[in-house]
């Protein structure tokens, strides 16, 4: 039987860093998903899931029992990616068009695989055109597929915020995509 | 129905909740052409987002964040902090030394004038000097280690104290000089 989250986070209190090993092996995948769909940047989002997992590692015993570990993990990423984005503004302008991504996708045709890519790669672009305040939401709520409820306890915002700031996304993507969205 | 209200309730359902009034929607988007577009739209971006899910490279970040965490051992923080505590109480320490054998004259010429008490109450400050110094450090680190702080809160919490300390040590060697200069003239 897998141990518990909550199970792992007192075994990591008591210092027991192969629980905190098995956190971020469990939650990797997510934290890494959010950071790529936030930052548009494998790289990027790499060192942004790394310093999200040593930042929940340091604050750990700050961890509200009642929460789930991965809403509060994700309060963290997000957290960081809104940190790195703000230090990219200050540096650099990233060329969204370049974007391209080393995509695994198995048990499909080349031709499948190289339209999912383009899909993917274009849908990338589009997202780094909303407004920070719109992705986050849309990205937790489509990719890492969490309720209403749990975007608004780690956004600290209303649940009706939420729901606007969502519909407000899609549209947004809606016009971004019109093209790609009419030849589908 | 008109439009606006149409397209909330369609978006309530691609949010994947149940409306009482999609029938009525539906039937809107059956009489209203730019609604019906535009569901069908929103329903293309909805499949666009379903099918690149998946589509994040694989990472393993387990090591890395393993090793980054190593690198930040607290047995490491510990001895780092400890010995720069211990060097800011060496440096507070020669400080006060300095300060009271000024105030005690020992570096004047006229050695035969220190009396025994003078020598014994100067050990007796020193001692007490080095045993503050060396409790403050280790405390400071201690508290450190425990809160996780930077360690540049350290630093500035030690220059902040011994800023403190160093006036003090100067306003009593001022008092004492002044009671000396002050006793001369009595004489």
């Amino acid at each position: 039987m897998q141990t518990s989250d909550s199970e792992l986070v007192q075994k990591c209190l008591h210092g027991d860093n192969s629980a905190f090993d098995a956190l971020v092996r469990r939650y990797q995948k997510q934290v890494f998903g959010l950071c790529c769909r936030m930052l548009g940047d494998d790289a990027e989002a790499a060192d942004a899931a790394q310093e999200s997992f040593i930042k929940a590692y340091n604050a750990m015993s700050s961890i509200n029992k009642d929460r789930s570990f991965l809403s509060w993990m994700f309060r963290i990423a997000n957290n960081c990616c809104i940190d790195f984005l703000r230090k990219r503004s200050r540096r650099k302008v990233v060329s969204f068009e370049d974007i391209e991504g080393n995509i695994s996708d198995s048990g499909s045709t080349p031709e499948r695989i190289s339209m999912k890519k383009e899909t993917a790669r274009i849908l990338q672009a589009a997202l780094m055109h909303l407004p920070e305040k719109f992705r986050a939401p849309l990205v937790m709520f489509h990719f890492s597929e969490m309720k209403i409820k749990e975007i608004s306890e780690i956004l600290r915002k209303p649940e009706g915020t939420i729901k606007s700031d969502l519909h407000q996304a899609r549209e947004m993507l809606r016009r971004r995509l019109e093209g790609v969205v009419i030849e589908t | 129905m008109n439009c606006t209200t149409a397209r909330e309730v369609l978006n309530s359902v691609l949010d994947g909740e149940e409306h009482p009034d999609l029938e009525e929607a539906l039937n809107h988007n059956k009489e209203c052409k730019q609604c019906d577009i535009w569901y069908k739209e929103m329903k293309s971006v909805l499949g666009i987002l379903e099918s690149s899910r998946d589509c994040v490279p694989e990472i393993d970040l387990a090591d890395i964040v393993n090793a980054r965490l190593t690198k930040k051992n607290p047995l490491r923080r510990l001895a780092a902090v400890t010995v720069f505590a211990w060097l800011a109480g060496l440096f507070i320490l020669a400080a006060v030394v300095f300060g009271f054998s000024r105030s005690m004259n020992l570096d004047s010429i006229i050695i035969s004038s220190i009396n025994s008490y003078d020598f014994l109450k100067t050990g007796l400050i020193s001692i007490l000097g080095v045993v503050f110094s060396i409790t403050r450090a280790l405390g400071t680190a201690f508290w450190e280690i425990y809160k996780n702080n930077e360690f540049r809160t350290v630093f500035v919490r030690f220059v902040a104290l011994d800023s403190l300390f160093l006036l003090l040590s100067a306003f009593i060697w001022r008092r004492r000089k002044q009671t000396s200069i002050s006793l001369n003239l009595v004489a």
